[in-house]
């Protein structure tokens, strides 16, 4: 009774984003009810699609070569890799940061029903992810032929087990992660890099997608060979998906073993995690004299203290500035590679010859407004607004310094990312700083651009941080106003092909994103403040 | 130190401070006392400058918080009756922005900073983050940050209400020094013991209005502040409360 009420409660959570509007803390009528759900399930089915396609490309040869086993190895070993990239972060919040934690605990419930509904919840999301690959490719193995009734059986029953071992594997990933970020000072940094890891591998994998596929079917022989040594618990995924009854069995064993042992370990340290807190390794207070600064290098100081302190911040609204120096650096490295596909374009359409910095300069810009560290920066003052209400301090430095930020945290990395792009391109002096100073004045358009519609939609009433950062109005506009604007940027110039030389097209475009940064300061100026001082 | 003139402060069609008229001198512990929702806190705000008011004038040590207002801050510090403060900051780099803004100097800060954080007993965990702190510690580390600026009045909002009886005692000594140096200080409060006890004069304000207002001897006579308070809200039988 006690289990079913917990999990009932982990179930109506996962349901929540969906049933409830956060924004309004009402539940959502029935017509937005059925657009999000038609909306989820089209989602899903696009990317059932996706794996439909490339499950159906490994399949046949694959099974032509009598190495059915392999081809479910492979298809495994992606839901595995997607289910526990998936879910990973939910489980360490889920699990450890759940705030209602100490609540329970102060119930008369055992804690290990408590750890047991989330880490049912935990399967549950990874059996979406597991079928959303695991599917398509029963459906292709199916289409492909040969395939048992048996096989039938078994494979939709792994599926199953498949969640089980996801689920494995991201509880011990979100224990491990709760050990390390409960002797971490700065645990929003931990977040971050580990999301940037988990992101790399994922862009990694993803390019790598095609090359990965043509060596399995150049190289069956020596792959199947691995995984039969190396991965054994695949292995025999593979043989039970094919209708192999001990394959099935020992797989299923295994894994229920491994959940089993999961459990123990997680029930054992659960209340001590939960309940654990920083204060126990408390930072020593050294009295020593500080460094004073103006009100202008402190309010800096503050919003960099905020974005700091906040992994989803810097991930939402950051992530561009890793980007960009990700850009910075290929354009560098693959210097010549990408030159030779320039080369390649350029005799196919000799008219973009000249066109290249534009196009380099908007895809510059187009990273750089991934980036929007202003847009939720009004809302995430919340209930602290008062103290910046009541200090002696003028109201336009307050937003100046919220415009700094996002300069800083973008601007440096987009003008560095610029520059890199224009070595690439060999072009001249003159246009690379052309170049380089439009990257800086859209970064300027975007900070101001994203406090105005912050000034204009502002929530202060927040429970949960993500609301403003991942969720409001003001975060969705700018997310997609640089899609808007690249293309008009582009188009600007193709109006007047005739008229001017790229050269001449930056310095407009410079000129008119100068104009564009003037009227948005001039309307934060006279009615922004008045807008943040009535707040 | 301060002056309120014919303040009024409205919320839609609500009154929520009409015509309010006050006077703080220099060296005064000024109580103000009321029902939830008579005003307190609409007219405390409406000081510090974070709310506009509709009509009336405020004068802090002459510097209109209208006119001036950031140089009628400087002169002041405010803290509300629940301090949500930056949890991002650890309690020291809270003290040092503060600071900052105020143009304290390194030696003066530090000085300050021993001072009151061992009188409240924050010092050790200054260095912690404040999003750690317990309700009571964010309490002291405003009080902290109210005093290290040295501000010529300090506004508080219900000042008592999550601090322990220790530092409940240092706050009371403190705000007796803070006046018998110059300062002012006006504050609001439920508690009547505290406010009769501390206060050199007193406010009641009932439904945005100054019902009454004086020395504690003028306000409450030979009866407790809670036997007046109560009849002024109407609550006893006993007699009729005249506005003063």
């Amino acid at each position: 009774m006690m289990l079913r009420a917990l999990l009932k409660k982990q179930l109506t959570e996962l349901c929540a984003p969906l049933i409830i509007d956060r924004r309004k803390g009402t539940a959502r009528t029935k017509g937005k009810l059925i657009a999000f759900s038609v909306l989820y399930v089209l989602l899903f089915l696009y990317l059932a699609a996706v794996f439909f396609g490339m499950s159906i490309a490994l399949c046949e040869p694959l099974v032509e070569l009598g190495a059915g086993w392999l081809y479910f190895a492979v298809v495994g070993l992606l839901a595995l890799a997607l289910g526990v990239l998936g879910s990973v972060f939910n489980t360490y919040a889920g699990l450890y940061n759940a705030k209602d934690n100490e609540l329970l605990l102060s119930m008369p419930i055992p804690p290990w029903k408590i750890l047991f509904a989330r880490i049912a919840a935990t399967g549950l999301l990874g059996l979406l992810y597991t079928a959303l690959v695991l599917v398509p490719a029963i459906v292709a193995r199916v289409m492909t032929g040969g395939f048992s009734a048996a096989g039938i059986v078994f494979s939709v029953l792994l599926i199953l087990v498949m969640a089980c071992l996801v689920t494995v594997l991201t509880c011990l990933l979100g224990w491990i992660v709760a050990l390390i970020a409960a002797r971490l000072k700065n645990k929003s940094y931990l977040t971050v890099l580990i999301a940037l890891v988990f992101l790399g591998a994922y862009f990694y994998l993803y390019s790598q997608a095609y090359r990965i596929v043509g060596s399995i079917m150049e190289n069956v022989g020596v792959i199947g060979d691995a995984v039969r040594t190396w991965i054994w618990p695949l292995y025999q995924f593979g043989l039970g998906a094919e209708g192999d009854a001990v394959g099935f069995l020992l797989f299923t064993l295994v894994t229920l073993a491994l959940l089993a042992l999961t459990c123990w370990i997680l029930s054992r340290t659960f209340v001590r995690i939960v309940t654990s807190h920083r204060a126990e390794k408390r930072a020593v207070y050294k009295e020593r004299a500080a460094r004073t600064r103006g009100v202008r290098t402190a309010l800096i100081g503050r919003e960099f203290s905020r974005f700091t302190s906040s992994a989803a911040y810097m991930l939402n609204s950051g992530l561009g500035s890793v980007f960009l120096l990700v850009l910075a650096v290929l354009a560098l490295w693959k210097r010549e590679a990408v030159g030779e596909g320039i080369a390649l374009i350029v005799e196919q359409i000799p008219e973009l010859a000249g066109v290249m910095p534009l196009f380099g300069t908007v895809a510059v810009c187009l990273v750089a407004s991934m980036n929007m560290i202003t847009a939720p920066s009004v809302s995430l003052e919340g209930k602290t607004l008062w103290q910046l209400q009541s200090l002696p301090v003028d109201t336009r430095d307050v937003l100046r310094a919220k415009q700094a930020l996002h300069i800083l945290v973008t601007g440096v990395p987009a003008v560095l990312c610029a520059a890199a792009v224009a070595f690439m391109l060999g072009t001249d002096l003159a246009t690379g700083c052309l170049m380089a100073l439009c990257v800086f004045l859209f970064v300027c358009a975007c900070a101001a651009f994203g406090l105005m519609l912050n000034l204009k939609m502002p929530n202060l009433t927040w429970m949960n941080e993500t609301v403003p950062i991942k969720q409001s109005m003001p975060v969705g506009i700018c997310l997609f106003a640089g899609w808007v604007v690249a293309p008009l940027m582009v188009g600007g110039y193709f109006l007047g092909i005739s008229l001017w030389s790229v050269t001449f097209y930056l310095t407009v475009l410079c000129g008119a994103e100068a104009v564009v940064v003037v009227l948005l300061d001039l309307w934060l100026d006279r009615r922004g403040t008045k807008i943040f001082a009535d707040l | 130190m301060l002056q309120i003139r014919n303040l009024t402060k409205t919320y839609g069609d609500t009154k929520a401070v009409d015509d309010l008229s006050l006077h703080i001198a220099p060296g005064e512990i000024f109580g103000f006392i009321g029902h939830n929702g008579a005003g307190k806190t609409t007219t405390l705000k409406s000081v510090a400058g974070i709310l506009r008011f509709d009509a009336g004038e405020i004068l802090v040590d002459g510097t209109s918080v209208a006119d001036d207002p950031l140089n009628a801050k400087k002169k002041l510090a405010y803290i509300p009756d629940n301090p949500d403060l930056y949890d991002f900051m650890s309690g020291i780099r809270y003290l040092n922005f503060i600071s900052d803004v105020f143009g304290i100097s390194s030696e003066e800060r530090l000085a300050r900073i021993r001072e009151y954080g061992d009188a409240f007993g924050l010092t050790e965990n200054l260095a912690q983050p404040i999003s750690s702190y317990s309700h009571g510690m964010k309490q002291k580390l405003a009080l902290i940050s109210a005093w290290i600026h040295a501000p010529k009045l300090i506004l508080l909002d219900e000042p008592f209400v999550g601090l322990d009886p220790i530092a409940s005692h240092v706050l009371k000594e403190k705000m007796r020094v803070h006046c018998d140096g110059g300062g002012a200080i006006f504050f609001s409060t439920h508690v009547l013991e505290v406010a009769e006890k501390l206060c050199d004069k007193i406010a009641i304000i009932k439904q945005g209005r100054l019902v009454r207002c004086g020395t504690m001897e003028e306000v409450r006579g030979d009866a407790s502040l809670e036997h007046v308070f109560l009849e002024l809200e109407g609550e006893k039988e006993t007699g009729g409360g005249a506005a003063s």
